[in-house]
Parts: C-alpha cells; structure tokens; sequence
C-alpha cells in the first residue's frame, strides 16, 4: 500500500538536476597498520558542498585490482574496521568505505511541511555523498569493476550510489544488499511500529501531524529518497537479502523494492534474523561477487 | 579515563577465585596423550557452500575426533597471485558460544592479511560438527556444564581440547603448520584459544585474545553473572544442587576446563582485550585470567565497551600478527 509516491519520471528528473559528481578533491596517506599483500590508506575527499569526509582504502599491494568495493555500513554504528575490510582484498579486491556525516538518523530532518522540497531533506545529502564516494572508489582504481555491498541504511544507500553511478555513466558492476534502509514510508509504517530511522516518521507525525492528515506530501517528499525510489532505473545485477523479522525494513517494503528492480539476479530470504548481520548472506554475496570480478 | 582507574587498579590486583586442580597438568597430560593416540582419518574437500576463485582457495576440512565424531573446518587459503609465492602463516580462528565459525567472507578478512585461515566448528554447537554425546548427566543446560556428573574427563570442552590436539595433528600432517600457529578467538573462542596455547605450547606462536568465556567460574557464581552465557551452572544449581552442597565439587571439577587455570600454562605471546562494560563474562574473571598468564602480554581496556564487536582491537590484532609476518 503506498499513497502518494512522487512517479518514476519525477523521480529521476529530480535526480538529473542534483546530480552528484566524484569528489573535487582527494587525499591520500599511509595508515598506522600496513601488511604484505595490503596498502591501506586513510582517504580524505571533499563533497560538492565543501564538507570534508574521511574514509578508508585498501588495495592489494602484490596484484593489481581485479575490483573495487564500495563497503556502505548500517546505522547505530561508524566505518567498519581496517580487519573487518581487509575481508575484499583475497577476492582480489580494493575497498572504499567512509565515514557519513553527522545525521540524526532522522528521516524527515530537513522537511518543510509549507513547501515540501526533497532537496532539503538531509538524507538527500547521504545519498549524495554515497554516490561521491562510490565515483571516487571508480577513480582510484579505474577500469575495473566497481561492487557495491551494503547493509540496512549502507544498502538503501548504496543502491542509490548504483542507480546515480549510472545514470552519469559509471555503473556497478553488481550489488550485494541486505535489508535496504528506507523503505516507502507508507509501507513501513502500515507494516508496524518501526525502528531505526524510520521511527522519525512517527516521531514526526505524532508531533506535526496528530491526525495523519498531512502524511501524503510527507510520504510524497520522502518517495525521493528512499531504496525504491531507484530501484526501477538500477541495470546492474543485484543480490538482495532480506530478514523477515527485520522492524527497521520491514519485509513488505523490502518486497516493494525487490519487485521494482530491475535485475534482480537472486533474492534471498531469512524468516528467523531480524536487523543484524547474517552469516548466511556474507556467504552468497561471497561467491555472488566472483563472476563480475575482472580476475 | 580517570573515572574508571580505581575501578581498574583493583581488577588489576585479582589473582581469581575458582580453585586450580592440583593435579592439573598431570590431568591434561594424560588428556592429550589420549588425543595423540587417535588415528588420524581426514579429507579435504572443495567448500560445498561457496565457490574458490583465482586468489583465494575456500575448503572444507572434514576429520574424525574423539569417540568417532565427524567434525568440521573451513579452510581459506589465500592463493600466489594474491599473496605472492612462499610458506602461508597460519591463523586458527576460535568461535563464540553457542555459534559456529563465522562466514567465509567475514574469515576472509584473516585471509586479506596474506594468512591460511583454519576455523573449527565446535560439536554440537551452531555449525556442522557432529557431537556423538553420551556426556553423564544433564544435557540440556548448556556446555559449560555438559558431563558435570561424571568425571572431569567427562566434561564437554574436555572432549573439545582433546579434538583440537586432533586438528593440529591433520594440520601437521597436511603441512599447514609450519613454524606455529597464530590464535583469535573471542568469548568461546578466547577461553578456547588460551587452552590452546596452554596444551599446544610447540604449535601456537601467539595468540590475540577478546573477552574470553570459560574463566574463573567460581567468580561468575559469586557475581550472579551465570545467566547469560554462563546460564547453564544457574540451571544445574537450580535443578541438581538446590542446597548448593555440591558447589565446591562442581567448582573443582570446572576448574580443569578453567581459562583461569590454562593461563599459567600459556608461555607465547599474548593481546588480550577486555571492554569493562561486559556484563556476559565478567571483567573480574577476564583480569584474573590476564594476570595468570605466563609469557610476555599486553591487555588492552576499552572501558565504554561490553560483550560486542570491539573494532579497536581488531585493527590493533593486524599489527600483533603482521610483527613476525612481516609487513
């Protein structure tokens, strides 16, 4: 059930004009733990709107690249660490993973009721600087595939940072995303009490609009921003996970999202995990990533 | 922080509570020769859950343990191309309770450090080991205290330390081994670890060690912290030894399993790592545990931290093992 979604053409005329671009600038340098087959760098890029943002870069050092991996992380928790990303290189891979800027987790943080515009909309911004940073993973490792793996809101993100990467060109090779964050609004909330950000629609709704009265344009604003916004226009293959007990996604709107998609290459379904990682979806992304690695 | 140095001056002067049986090394002795004298049967297989690629080779080990039990290793194997020509360092990786070793991609970070990864699947547990039972007594509080009622030889981890000895002898035998072994292993996996390190002294080289389970049971009791991991001494003391006349033999027994008791033992380098905020294994019970140790060690507090992923000490474990893997 959905009411009031922005249309699929709106959607992406909106994106056309706000198109993020590959950061301006860059830098790079050694970071504190180094190893035999791994050069990890600490990356510091600058968004469009100057914020700077810091990151993490590993790359093989006794091969060249056969990947790139763009690592997006869930909420309630920074930038993995440098072991747990050290994970892509024995796929021949490089990583890219950044720290998002400061964000309340809150969905409708930027939303004007008298004149809605998904422009303000502070999760807009995350988008953006995903994109940027899923662009400058293509140029510090160019001509190779470019892979994308998320997790709940690093996923909702990610699939984003893929459907914009190509429309400027600069497609993933494949996605791998478990329990994208967010979901259409209606959806989630008409499937319960939800956690995580999209609990600020509700914090939202009880302050600003008691009667559910206004939710349409709410809904309207946020259908710009949220996975299924870009699910349609997304070419490249992806391996979708979903946790049939997940409250921050909830399965319903993750549905939505897997019927919109373009190349859904394999779905796969938890019935007993919830928002958490599940071993059994590193598993299948693991050899789901192998055919689209340029060994 | 300085709100939390007295606090640590005082774990720091905790010597532990749970009793070390005198008898202890002649116990375990006895224990390994045991483990030495089993005929070794393995295979290794193409990983039936995922698929290998051109730098990285994923396998199944399959072996038998004590009392004929089928038991299981991933095997990941970093390939030349990625990892350059030359003998594999080799990381035995311990799991937490009551699970299973973790993802071939998550194992895969180990592999990304240019090391052959080895992860067993406890019996019985979470994962694909087959635990033949026929342990005395209750079976249904959990594997702290599977085997209470008969002989320490009895006991769960026991058999498990007894099956690990098995492991290093395939791994032996396969060439894996080379000069030692490196140990992770946090919670399960820590107390697990150590005891590897105490009765394998000529094959680990160093171990790096998080928040390790299994210790100081004693001291568990006494803080009421048996309901969590530890739940199964609470149900064996509710239903077996209401009265708690059997607490003192039940102590003595689990003191032959006792991280608390393998720490002495243990003679290679140590990382230890303890988040003070732990409230499933005690921070008392992990202190006691580092302050036994008996090679050099370095413990690392992460005061804001429980029993969760702690990426500080992770990243800190790269530079621990990349010191003799050379960097």
């Amino acid at each position: 059930m959905s009411t009031g979604r922005a249309s699929s053409e709106e959607i992406r005329a909106f994106w056309a004009d706000e198109l993020p671009k590959a950061p301006a600038s860059f830098t790079l340098g050694e970071a504190p733990c180094q190893t035999r087959v791994g050069r990890y760098e600490e990356v510091s890029f600058v968004a469009d709107d100057g914020q700077k943002l810091e990151g993490r870069f590993i790359a093989p050092r006794l091969m060249k690249p056969a990947g790139v991996v763009l690592e997006l992380h869930d909420v309630g928790r920074g930038m993995r660490g440098w072991l747990h990303l050290s994970r892509w290189l024995p796929l021949g891979c490089a990583v890219l993973s950044f720290e998002r800027r400061s964000w309340r987790e809150d969905l409708t943080e930027g939303y004007e009721h008298a004149s809605p515009d998904p422009a303000d909309l502070a999760f807009v911004r995350q988008i953006k600087d995903a994109t940027s940073a899923f662009l400058l993973a293509q140029e510090l490792i160019p001509d190779v595939p470019a892979l994308i793996f998320g997790e709940g809101l690093g996923a909702g993100l990610g699939l984003a940072a893929g459907a914009l990467g190509e429309l400027q060109g600069s497609a993933p090779a494949a996605l791998a995303l478990l329990n994208p964050v967010p979901g259409d609004a209606a959806c989630v909330l008409s499937s319960g009490t939800p956690e995580g950000p999209s609990a600020s629609i509700v914090a939202w709704a009880r302050g600003a609009d008691p009667e559910g009265e206004g939710g349409d344009a709410l809904f309207r604003t946020l259908s710009y921003a949220d996975a299924e916004a870009f699910a349609p226009w997304l070419a490249a293959p992806v391996l979708l996970g979903t946790s049939l007990l997940d409250t921050y996604a909830p399965p319903a709107a993750q549905d939505r999202i897997a019927s919109s998609l373009g190349n859904l290459v394999c779905r796969k379904t938890y019935p007993r995990w919830a928002h958490e990682r599940v071993n059994a979806f590193e598993d299948t992304a693991f050899s789901f990533f192998q055919p689209y690695i340029a060994f | 922080m300085e709100c939390f140095e007295a606090r640590i001056h005082e774990l720091e002067r905790y010597r532990g509570t749970n009793p070390v049986p005198a008898d202890f090394d002649e116990f375990w002795q006895g224990r390994m020769a045991e483990a030495e004298a089993e005929e070794l049967s393995f295979e290794l297989l193409p990983a039936s859950e995922v698929t290998s690629c051109p730098t990285v080779q994923v396998r199944d080990l399959w072996f038998q343990g004590m009392g004929g039990a089928r038991l299981y290793a991933k095997v990941l194997e970093p390939t030349p191309r990625f990892a350059g020509e030359g003998p594999l360092p080799l990381l035995l990786r311990f799991h937490g309770y009551p699970g299973r070793t973790r993802s071939w991609l998550e194992n895969a970070s180990w592999a990304g450090l240019g090391m052959r990864v080895v992860t067993m699947d406890n019996p019985g547990q979470g994962g694909r080991s087959e635990d033949v039972g026929g342990f005395p007594g209750t079976t249904v509080s959990g594997h702290v205290i599977l085997g209470l009622e008969g002989e320490p030889k009895d006991l769960y981890y026991v058999r498990l330390h007894q099956d690990i000895r098995i492991l290093i002898r395939v791994l032996g035998e396969l060439g894996f081994l080379g000069e030692g072994a490196y140990i992770y292993g946090d919670s399960q996996g820590g107390g697990v670890g150590l005891a590897t390190a105490a009765l394998n002294p000529d094959a680990v080289k160093k171990a790096a060690i998080l928040y390790p389970f299994l210790s100081d049971f004693e001291k568990v009791f006494e803080l009421g912290a048996d309901n969590i991991a530890y739940e199964g001494m609470r149900y064996w003391s509710r239903w077996f030894d209401a009265e708690g006349a059997g607490a003192e033999e039940a102590f003595r027994k689990l003191g032959y399993i006792d991280s608390l008791s393998f720490a002495s033992r243990v003679a290679c380098p140590v990382l230890f790592g303890t988040g003070l905020s732990d409230i499933v294994c005690p921070p008392e019970t992990q202190y006691a545990v580092y302050n036994a140790l008996g090679g050099p060690k370095r413990h690392l507090i992460y005061p804001c931290f429980g029993h969760e992923e702690i990426q500080a000490f992770d990243d800190e474990t790269i530079r621990f093992l990349q010191e003799e893997v050379g960097a």
